[in-house]
C-alpha cells in the first residue's frame, strides 16, 4: 500500500450520527491524534507526520501541522535540557506496569487456594462475600451474555484481560494499604477471582507464564473507537 | 424600554415565545433571570440598613487580604460532593453549573474524580519519569519544569462519566450542577509534552504512552502517542496559579478534547510503548457496552453537548417577563459552530448567541431571549460542532447505544416549566 492510500484511508470510525458538514470541516477529524501510527519517523522533518506530508489529499491538515510545527520547532530550539540522566535499570524502579502480554509480570505464584484468605481479609469488606459487590463493586459473576439488558460487567463476564487483574492489584489494593500485598499475594488474589468467575480451575497456578496465557471470554469483545487498532 | 427596541423585535422567532438573539446586542431589554430557590441570590435587607447611606459606606472597609475568597454571602455556592461512605477518597464533586456565568470555572470550584482520594504531595520529593521506548530516561523534577518554555490551553475537562444519570428509566431531579457538572473549563499552562518526548528520543516505532499519577492508586491509562506529541502540555498552573491539590498539583497532563480520566493528576510517570496497557480503567471501566454485547473502547474525544444552565430544575421563574436563557456548549472536537435552543419540546428551534470567544474545545456560553407568557414550557438546546456533528436527542442516543454503556452520555436534555415557574428535568 502506498503512503498517499494509507493517508486516504479514515482515521476515526464514522458515525451515522453525524451530518451535514462541509469538507474543510470532515477533514479536522483526521488529525493526527486519532491514529497512534501516525506520527513523525525521521529527524529531518521533524514534527509532521509522515503520512500527512506525502498526503496531497488533505491540504487544510497540513496546513494545520505546519503550523503547529513551527510553534513545537521553535520550543524544542529554546527548551533547556534539564531531564536527569537514568540508567535502565533505575527507571525499571518505577515501572508498576503489565502488559497483556506478561511484560512487567514480576517473580511469584499463588493459586485460588492461598488467594482465599487474602481475598477474605483484605478484599471482602468492601467488595462483599465472593466478590458479589458490596460498598466497591461487584467482582464475580456467572457467566451470562452481554447482550441481557444491564448485563454484569464483573470480571468473568467483561474483563478482556486476565493480567489487568495483577496491574490493578499490585498498584492499588487493597483500598486502606495500597502497594501492600506481595507479588505472591497478588498472583494469588488474582487466582482467586479468576477461579470464582470460573475462568480458571481452583488448582491453576497464576505466575509471570501462565497468568497472561488465560484467555477471557471477553478478549475479542472490544471495539477500538477514536484510535486504530 | 428603550427607543432603541421596536413592536418588531419583540415578535417571537420560534414557539414558545423565543425572541431574536439580536436582541441581546440592544441596550434597553430588560432581562428577568430565573433564581435558584433557598440557595442562592440576594439576602433580604437588613431593616435597619439605610439603602441610600448604608452603613459600609460610613466606616473604613477591611484590611487587605493575602488570599481572597468569594464573599460570605456567596458561601453556598459550593461543589456538591458523592463519595463511597466507606472510602471517603473515592467519588466525585459536581460543579455547581447552576449558580455560575461566564465560561472559566473558578479553580476551587472544577468538578473532582478521585479514586482514592487527594495525595499530599512534597514538590521537593515529587519526579517526572519518562522511560520506556526512548533513546535516554529522564527524570525531571518540579523546579526542571517549571524552567521550560510554556503554553496555555484554554479547555473544558469532562468527566467520561458525566451526565450518566441520563442513563437512567426516570429523570433524576436535581440541580444542572449536580446532573451535568463533572465538566468545567480553565485555562491550564505547562510544558508541551513534545519538548519533553524528544529530549528523551522516542523510538520510531513506539505508538502508545502510559500516564501514571502519583495517587493510592496509581492510576495509570494508555495514551495516542500521536495525540500527545501534537498538542498535550504537562500543566504546573491551573488559571494562572499553580495547580490545586485536587486538580493534581504539582503537575497533571492535559490532552485538549479527550475525556477527564486521561488528563492523568500528580503525574508521575510516563512510559513509551508500543502497547496499550489495558490498565482497569480503560478495559472494566470508561468502556461502553452496547446492546449487541460488544463495547466501545479507547472513546477518547467527547463529542458536542449543551445544557440550559439558567432556567434548570430547582431555579424558580418569576411570572410571565422577558428572561435569558443560558447555557453551556461544548465539544472535543473543535470549535461549537451553533447552539439551537427550543421552548416547545423541539418542535421548534431558534439560534441562539454565542459569546465571544468561541474557542476550541472550551466552553461556550450560549444565550436566547425568550418572552415567557407563563403557560407550561419544555426548553432544550442542541449544539452542533464545527465538524457538522449534531447533539442527539436521548432517545436516538439510547437507540444506539442502549442503557448500559454508562460512559459518554451527550444527549439533549429537557426542562419543563410549569404555570407556577417551576422547573423539573423530563425526558421529552
Amino acid at each position: 500500500m502506498s503512503m498517499r492510500d494509507r493517508a486516504a484511508q479514515p482515521h476515526l470510525s464514522s458515525s451515522p450520527r453525524r451530518r451535514g458538514s462541509i469538507q474543510a470541516s470532515d477533514e479536522r477529524k483526521t488529525e493526527a491524534w486519532m491514529d497512534p501510527g501516525l506520527r513523525r519517523d525521521d529527524g529531518v522533518s521533524r514534527s509532521v507526520p509522515a503520512r500527512l506530508r506525502e498526503s496531497l489529499l488533505l491540504p487544510v491538515v497540513l496546513i494545520c501541522a505546519l503550523i503547529s510545527t513551527f510553534a513545537h520547532a521553535a520550543d524544542r530550539l529554546a527548551a533547556p535540557h534539564l531531564g536527569k540522566p537514568m540508567t535502565a535499570g533505575e527507571a525499571a524502579k518505577w515501572d508498576l506496569s503489565v502488559f497483556p502480554d506478561g511484560k512487567g509480570l514480576p517473580e511469584g505464584k499463588g493459586t485460588a487456594a492461598d488467594g482465599k484468605s487474602i481475598f477474605v481479609t483484605q478484599c471482602a469488606s468492601c467488595h462483599g462475600d465472593g466478590g458479589r459487590g458490596a460498598t466497591a463493586e461487584e467482582l464475580v459473576a456467572e457467566p451470562q451474555p452481554l447482550t441481557e439488558a444491564g448485563a454484569s460487567k464483573a470480571i468473568g463476564p467483561y474483563w478482556p484481560y486476565a493480567t489487568t487483574l495483577f496491574d490493578f492489584i499490585r498498584r492499588s489494593m487493597p483500598a486502606g494499604a495500597p502497594g501492600s500485598l506481595s507479588s505472591d499475594d497478588v498472583y494469588a488474589v488474582t487466582a482467586y477471582l479468576l477461579a470464582a468467575n470460573g475462568v480458571i480451575s481452583e488448582t491453576d497456578e497464576m505466575n509471570a507464564t501462565t497468568l497472561p496465557a488465560v484467555k477471557m471470554p471477553n478478549r475479542d469483545g472490544f471495539d477500538w473507537i477514536d484510535v486504530k487498532h | 424600554m428603550s427607543s432603541h427596541l421596536t413592536a418588531d423585535d419583540l415578535q417571537p422567532v420560534a414557539g414558545g415565545g423565543l425572541l431574536h438573539r439580536r436582541l441581546l446586542l440592544k441596550s434597553g431589554l430588560m432581562l428577568a433571570t430565573a433564581a435558584a430557590t433557598g440557595s442562592v441570590g440576594v439576602a433580604p435587607a437588613n431593616a435597619s440598613e439605610d439603602l441610600a447611606s448604608p452603613s459600609w459606606m460610613r466606616m473604613p472597609g477591611a484590611p487587605f487580604s493575602a488570599y481572597g475568597n468569594p464573599s460570605k454571602h456567596e458561601a453556598r455556592v459550593m461543589r456538591a460532593i458523592g463519595a463511597n461512605k466507606d472510602l471517603p477518597g473515592n467519588g466525585v464533586s459536581w460543579t455547581p453549573l447552576e449558580s455560575l456565568e461566564g465560561m472559566i470555572t473558578p479553580s476551587g470550584l472544577h468538578f473532582e474524580r478521585h479514586h482514592n482520594g487527594v495525595p499530599e504531595i512534597g514538590p521537593a520529593q515529587h519526579r517526572l519519569v519518562v522511560h520506556g521506548m526512548v533513546r535516554q530516561p529522564l527524570m525531571f523534577a518540579v523546579n526542571d519544569l517549571l524552567r521550560y518554555p510554556m503554553r496555555s490551553h484554554l479547555i473544558f475537562i469532562e468527566c467520561g462519566g458525566n451526565s450518566n444519570a441520563g442513563w437512567h428509566e426516570e429523570p433524576i431531579q436535581r440541580p444542572v450542577g449536580s446532573f451535568h457538572g463533572l465538566i468545567s473549563c480553565s485555562e491550564w499552562s505547562g510544558v508541551p509534552l513534545a519538548v519533553l518526548l524528544d529530549q528523551a528520543g522516542i523510538d520510531p516505532k513506539a505508538t502508545w504512552v502510559i500516564a501514571e499519577g502519583a495517587d493510592a492508586v496509581v492510576m495509570n491509562v494508555s495514551l495516542p502517542l500521536a495525540k500527545l506529541m501534537d498538542d498535550a502540555i504537562v500543566a504546573l498552573y491551573q488559571n494562572g496559579e499553580r495547580i490545586r491539590p485536587e486538580n493534581g498539583y504539582p503537575m497533571r497532563l492535559i490532552i485538549p478534547g479527550f475525556e477527564g480520566v486521561t488528563n492523568v493528576k500528580w503525574l508521575r510517570r510516563l512510559q513509551i510503548t508500543d502497547q496499550p496497557v489495558m490498565a482497569r480503567n480503560e478495559t472494566a471501566k470508561y468502556t461502553e457496552l452496547l446492546p449487541n454485547g460488544r463495547a466501545r473502547q479507547f472513546t477518547f474525544g467527547i463529542d458536542a453537548k449543551s445544557v440550559i444552565t439558567t432556567p434548570s430544575p430547582f431555579q424558580k421563574m418569576f411570572g410571565p417577563n422577558i428572561y435569558e436563557i443560558k447555557g453551556l456548549a461544548w465539544s472535543g472536537r473543535g470549535r461549537i459552530a451553533k447552539v439551537e435552543v427550543s421552548a416547545d419540546g423541539g418542535k421548534s428551534w431558534a439560534e441562539a448567541a454565542l459569546q465571544d470567544p468561541v474557542l476550541p474545545r472550551c466552553f461556550t456560553r450560549f444565550r436566547m431571549p425568550w418572552s415567557w407568557d407563563g403557560s407550561p414550557a419544555i426548553l432544550k438546546s442542541r449544539a452542533t460542532d464545527e465538524t457538522g456533528y449534531v447533539q442527539p436527542e436521548r432517545d436516538v442516543l439510547i437507540k444506539e447505544r442502549g442503557r448500559n454503556g454508562y460512559f459518554h452520555y451527550n444527549a439533549i436534555a429537557a426542562w419543563s416549566i410549569d404555570e407556577d415557574g417551576a422547573v423539573s428535568h423530563v425526558y421529552a
